[in-house]
């Protein structure tokens, strides 16, 4: 059996225990509705369309219960059309800028770029949405007039840049905090048989392989479930589509903007939550595995 | 080497100019706050822009997001009043109590809870607070805002915990102390700035969420709430929904609203910075 109580606490200490005990109770209650309600409130669309819940691109709310039908295929595709673009996109800019931060630029402004990122990373995602509707949706208008494509912009493409934008100063913060905690004695190394800043760092990169993994999974995870930026700039259009200039949706954007009327149709409330339990599992799976990494390159690193 | 140094500067250019790449739309979007946001603000006059409601749809006059304010200032100081003793005491069990299971489940339960998105929080309180209750409500949006910050705020304040040094401790308990002495007069006392800038970042946290009060806090942009199981607006709620409507006042609002949130977080990143420096030990 667990033993909560340690034999040797005194009276006293028991007492001050057990009085932290209602937080506690709180913490698990939180944790254990969140599930129990997903779960429940998801079973019954999942028992009804079975698998072809996520592989059906048809959303069709309907007042008759034996008409409606809910597939989730174009949310699912959406979400990781759109992280995994903004994700491609920020990757190697991160990457340059780390380097460029660390091993190019004087001291001074390399800590002056740190601290901008670290000024963005922090900000409302609700700016970055708003600043993505005046910007990137001309911006991405005009380049889809340019290729012969019409549009208004609001895209699939113009949501991954603004994702992108935010993911930067995100997986900036993970790589430069990896890249500074390598040994001082193998920089020394490397620079010490010669090599030239481009062999240095590619060299000095390679070995933070892992953590440059775990990084990318921590942002996939973040850009998965990010819903304000997402749902501001994909246009909402529930269509299977893998054009990014042509609108789109996400998992989070579809809860967004169907959960307000959700109590109208049957099933549908159901739907979106079988939807948000889906989207936890891609949160969970994703960044588990990029914490799980991290610990492990610190252990490396730390010895 | 020839070959060499010219792949060198290549190298070099090219890393400057990505990075370039990467750091100027947050630059560009920086700017596009001031400028967008003070020009409205300008029109309207400060005072009337931090008090007035907003302009109805449709209508071409300018106005204010007094009700956001007062909404969000709402949600933030109902999400603080629910979530800082929590996190509080969540931490102090997850240290200074570390030989129990219930530590480890703690932090474990914690790191969990990190890992539910903001929106499905907002679904959560939805169905557990507002459906209840009757209707969406300031109450709802802070417990939801609560939930969302309860995490963060727990995982600061155990780091807090955790850098006074274990010799304070044993030389508290040497002196005869109780837990609950040492957990007050040592740990909360050496840790209180640590603990202070924890909160402060919070706060700003819970400010600048939008997510967890899509379904919960009601969206009432254009009436001050009188209670706290009224609706109400709040600044990241009205920036995402007028920055999406198709009138210019509305948008144009929107910007104001984005500036005075930007400089509300600035204000608050001066002031952890600030407090950073000043930290002992």
């Amino acid at each position: 059996m667990l033993r909560i109580f340690d034999p040797r606490w005194g009276r006293h200490d028991k007492l001050f225990f057990l009085s932290l005990l209602p937080s506690f109770a709180i913490l698990v209650a939180i944790v254990g509705l969140t599930f129990a309600t997903f779960l429940g409130k998801a079973w019954p669309i999942l028992s009804r369309e079975g698998v072809s819940f996520f592989v059906s691109s048809r959303w069709w709310p309907d007042d008759d219960p034996s008409k409606c039908f809910y597939g989730i295929l174009p949310a699912l595709i959406g979400t990781l059309l759109t992280s995994g673009l903004a994700v491609g996109i920020s990757f190697p800019l991160t990457l340059a800028m780390v380097v460029a931060c660390n091993e190019i630029l004087p001291r001074s402004v390399g800590n002056a770029l740190s601290t901008l990122v670290l000024v963005a990373s922090s900000l409302p995602t609700v700016i970055y949405g708003l600043w993505g509707i005046e910007v990137v949706v001309p911006m991405v208008k005009e380049l889809a007039r340019y290729l012969g494509i019409e549009t208004t912009g609001f895209s699939i493409l113009a949501a991954s840049i603004v994702l992108a934008t935010m993911m930067i100063p995100y997986m900036f913060a993970i790589v430069n905090e990896l890249y500074r905690s390598i040994p001082a004695t193998y920089r020394e190394a490397v620079y010490s048989i010669g090599a030239r800043t481009w062999q240095a760092s590619r060299i000095l990169l390679s070995m933070t392989r892992l953590g440059l993994v775990a990084a990318v999974l921590l942002a996939l995870g973040r850009a998965t479930s990010e819903t304000i930026v997402t749902t501001m700039l994909i246009g909402n259009v529930p269509s299977l589509t893998l054009n990014i200039f042509s609108p789109g949706v996400t998992i989070a954007s579809l809860i967004a903007t169907q959960f307000g009327e959700s109590y109208l149709y049957p099933y549908m409330e159901n739907a979106l939550y079988a939807s948000a339990l889906v989207l936890f599992l891609m949160g969970f799976s994703l960044s588990g595995i990029g914490m799980y990494l991290v610990i492990k390159w610190r252990r490396w690193v730390h010895g | 080497m020839d070959r060499d140094r010219a792949i060198d500067s290549l190298f070099k250019a090219l890393c400057c100019t990505l990075a370039f790449l990467g750091i100027v739309p947050v630059l560009h979007m920086l700017i596009t706050v001031a400028v967008r946001g003070s020009e409205t603000i300008a029109r309207v006059g400060l005072l009337r822009f931090l008090t007035d409601v907003p302009p109805a749809p449709g209508s071409s006059e300018l106005g204010g997001i007094g009700p956001a304010i007062v909404g969000t200032a709402m949600l933030v100081a109902i999400s603080m009043c629910i979530g800082v003793p929590l996190s509080l005491a969540l931490a102090i069990l997850a240290v200074e109590f570390s030989e129990s299971p219930i530590s480890r489940a703690v932090r474990f339960l914690a790191r969990t809870l990190v890992g539910i998105p903001t929106i499905a929080v907002s679904m959560i309180v939805y169905l557990l607070v507002v459906i209840p209750l009757g209707g969406a409500s300031a109450l709802a949006g802070g417990i939801a805002l609560a939930i969302v910050l309860l995490p963060y705020a727990t995982t600061y304040i155990e780091t807090c915990l955790e850098s006074v040094p274990k010799e304070y401790r044993e030389a508290g308990f040497a002196l005869g102390m109780k837990r609950l002495t040492v957990a007050l007069r040592v740990v909360l006392a050496m840790a209180r700035k640590c603990i202070a800038v924890s909160i402060v970042i919070s706060a700003a946290r819970a400010l600048g969420e939008t997510a967890p009060l899509l379904f919960t806090a009601g969206s009432a942009h254009y009436s001050y709430p009188s209670s706290l199981l009224d609706p109400v607006s709040s600044i990241t709620l009205l920036i995402f929904e007028f920055g999406l409507s198709p009138f210019k006042p509305l948008i144009d609002t929107a910007w104001g609203a984005a500036l005075v949130l930007t400089l509300a977080y600035l204000l608050v990143l001066l002031g952890v910075k600030l407090g950073v420096k000043g930290v002992e030990l």
